[in-house]
């Protein structure tokens, strides 16, 4: 019996058979080694199975009857480590979310918080699914947005703003939209008839504790029959826009001293309204930027119509005058080459020669060949002219050559076109000018009005239709934003 | 679950645990080497076995599926610790005694556990099984989930390890 196998047998002494045992016994009667082994097993087990005991601890016990059966009952994920730091993370992450959401809500333009601050709104806006609150949170979305420019300029800040509110009042280079005074230079796009009272909207830069305009769009209101509906976006119109001609103001003094004292930039679309009404609609804010597109789409046709009639008395007619110079020469007639080839260094330096200006019907020789390819063979093969009677052969082979170098028609003398003529169109004039200045009012006040007849401005230059409608005025085209439906 | 085999669940969960609650805690103490976190991991052992009562079959082995639990919970605990196998002897804690033992047995208490602590794992929990719980080469293959021959060839080098250790440490 190998002393080996005795080994592991001992070590599980307690577990074998009465034959393993009886061999083992006597195999360990007569090995030392395996006697010593023995007893050292046997002391282990006695010094491990001394180990003292303790007794669980009453807490631990509460604790474990806790955490399970009916006095506990619950998850015992949040007991381990790694789920404990995953919950405290999560709560930590919540905290900072919240107090990043609560900072925000005092950001203004420009801020590193302002964007989250917009995010939040628009999230908020788009969850708000009924109209009436929707319209409401969209009325407290612009008078934050109005609290934000006056909070900036009163800080001094220089940053691009965008609000809306009600014109007050209108100076000889500035506005007053709820209370904010807004600078309008020369160069500041404008879009619609500016009336105390409408709805404006604003697109600018504070600087130096002014805002000053890049971009003033006035909407024009509804009909007092079709009360503003708050909370939509866009107003259902089902009358048809009213054209130029058919204006007319209505006889109401106020109305009709507010429009005549209006200097309405010309190629601007005009929507004259029939009354001002007391609660303007409330404008969202992407119509805001569409009309703000539109003012400098409008700014930019002006500027070009502007340099396109500078340019048009400037230049002269070009074209006229290279005809002119154009004289018709005559075809060179064909001489005999020499059969020898010219070196290069030889040859005499090619110079362009005009083609005749004649145009014929049909400008081939009686060989049928283009006039070009029997040019050139009639100058570099003379015994080789074509003639009616060449053969087919080179007649097939100068038709190749005339379809890989089509024919270039000589160029003729076109008919005089008269340019049309142009109308210089005149430079945008400024906005009305009333004298006094306005007193601040509450919003809707019409105290501002003029108290002195301004001179009345042009008409708006117009195009004649061709087809005998009525004419319609230049300009851009009004804000489609305003009629398109959803 | 119907209110009544939750009933059931309970009542077989609170007799399972006054059975084996000290048996438990001694073998992760043995497995572990401190009393806390046998604690520890007996708390937890505990708990995934409430929750997986009610699935153990009626005619299953409670105490070896128990003792599985209690061996996984511990290599867990073992693996996250990443334990040195040469502790110190100092290292082991007066809380691993009982208190009113001379110092002589107190001494060899000591050393019969820091030899322990020093056999890896796997080596360790068939011997605190055999020698120390009482249980035999069939059960502990049950328990622990391999053999009984892996569980003998487990037994002897844990013993060749133990000896060598605590001769080293006296």
């Amino acid at each position: 019996m190998r002393c080996q196998w005795v080994r592991q047998q001992l070590a599980v002494y307690r577990d074998l058979t009465d034959s393993e045992r009886e061999a083992l016994d006597e195999h360990v009667a007569q090995c030392p080694v395996c006697l010593a082994l023995w007893e050292r097993f046997q002391a282990q087990d006695r010094a491990l199975a001394a180990l003292p005991q303790r007794d669980p601890r009453p807490q631990w016990v509460a604790g474990v009857l806790a955490r399970t059966s009916r006095r506990g009952g619950r998850s015992v994920a949040v007991g381990r480590p790694l789920v404990r730091a995953l919950a405290m993370s999560l709560v930590a992450l919540s905290v900072l979310m919240a107090g990043t959401l609560g900072a925000s809500a005092q950001a203004l333009p420009g801020g590193p918080l302002y964007g989250v601050k917009r995010t939040v709104e628009q999230v908020r806006l788009t969850l708000t699914l009924d109209e009436t609150q929707r319209g409401a949170y969209q009325e407290q979305l612009v008078e934050t947005r109005r609290e934000e420019v006056r909070q900036v300029v009163a800080q001094g800040k220089s940053v691009a703003v965008a609000f809306q509110g009600t014109l007050e009042g209108v100076g000889e280079s500035s506005l007053v939209v709820n209370g904010i005074e807004v600078a309008v230079a020369p160069e500041t796009a404008r879009a619609g008839a500016a009336l105390v009272g409408q709805v404006v909207a604003v697109q600018g830069q504070v600087s130096q504790g002014r805002v000053a305009a890049t971009a003033v769009l006035v909407r024009p209101t509804a009909a007092p029959s079709e009360p503003p509906v708050l909370g939509t976006t866009r107003s259902p119109d089902p009358t048809p826009r009213p054209r130029a001609t058919e204006l007319k103001p209505e006889p109401s003094p106020t109305a009709t001293a507010a429009w005549a004292a209006i200097t309405v930039t010309p190629a601007v679309a005009i929507v004259a309204p029939t009354t001002v009404a007391a609660t303007p609609t409330i404008l969202p804010e992407r119509e805001t930027l569409a009309w703000a597109a539109a003012a400098t789409r409008t700014r930019l046709f002006e500027e070009r119509e502007t340099r396109r009639a500078e340019t048009a008395t400037a230049w002269p007619d070009l074209r006229a005058t290279l005809r002119a110079t154009l004289a018709p020469t005559p075809l060179p007639t064909p001489t005999e080459l020499p059969p020898t080839r010219t070196p290069r260094a030889e040859r005499p330096t090619r110079t362009h020669t005009p083609q005749p200006p004649t145009r014929t019907a049909s400008a081939t020789p009686a060989s049928g060949l283009p006039t070009r390819v029997a040019t050139f063979m009639a100058t570099r093969w003379p015994s080789l002219a074509p003639t009616h009677e060449t053969p087919v052969l080179i007649t097939r082979m100068a038709t190749f050559v005339a379809t890989r170098a089509p024919t270039v028609a000589p160029p003729t003398r076109l008919p005089a076109i008269t340019p049309p003529t142009r109308t210089p169109v005149p430079i945008a004039t400024p906005w009305p000018t009333p004298q006094p200045k306005p007193t601040r009012t509450p919003a809707g006040s019409v105290d501002s009005a003029p108290s002195t007849p301004v001179p009345t401005q042009g008409t708006p230059s117009t195009t004649k239709p061709t087809d005998g409608t009525a004419p319609t005025p230049q300009g851009t085209k009004a804000p489609a934003a305003s009629t398109n439906a959803g | 679950m119907t209110p009544d085999r939750r009933a059931e669940v309970d009542a077989a969960f609170e007799r399972l645990f006054a059975s084996y609650r000290q048996p438990i805690l001694h073998y992760l103490q043995r497995l572990l080497g401190d009393w806390a976190g046998a604690e520890e991991v007996g708390q937890d052992v505990f708990v995934r076995a409430y929750r997986a009562l009610p699935a153990l079959p009626a005619d299953a082995n409670e105490r070896a599926w128990l003792y599985r639990i209690a061996t996984n919970a511990a290599y867990d605990q073992l693996r996250r610790r990443r334990l040195i196998q040469w502790l110190p002897l100092l290292e082991r804690t007066r809380s691993a005694a009982a208190p009113d033992d001379p110092e002589a047995t107190v001494m060899e208490h000591t050393a019969v556990q820091s030899a322990l602590d020093r056999i890896p794992a796997k080596y360790r929990a068939p011997l605190v099984l055999y020698s120390v719980q009482g249980y035999s080469v069939q059960e502990i293959s049950t328990m622990i989930g391999i053999s009984e021959g892996a569980v003998k060839t487990r037994l002897y080098r844990a013993r060749e390890m133990f000896r060598a250790y605590y001769e080293e440490g006296n």
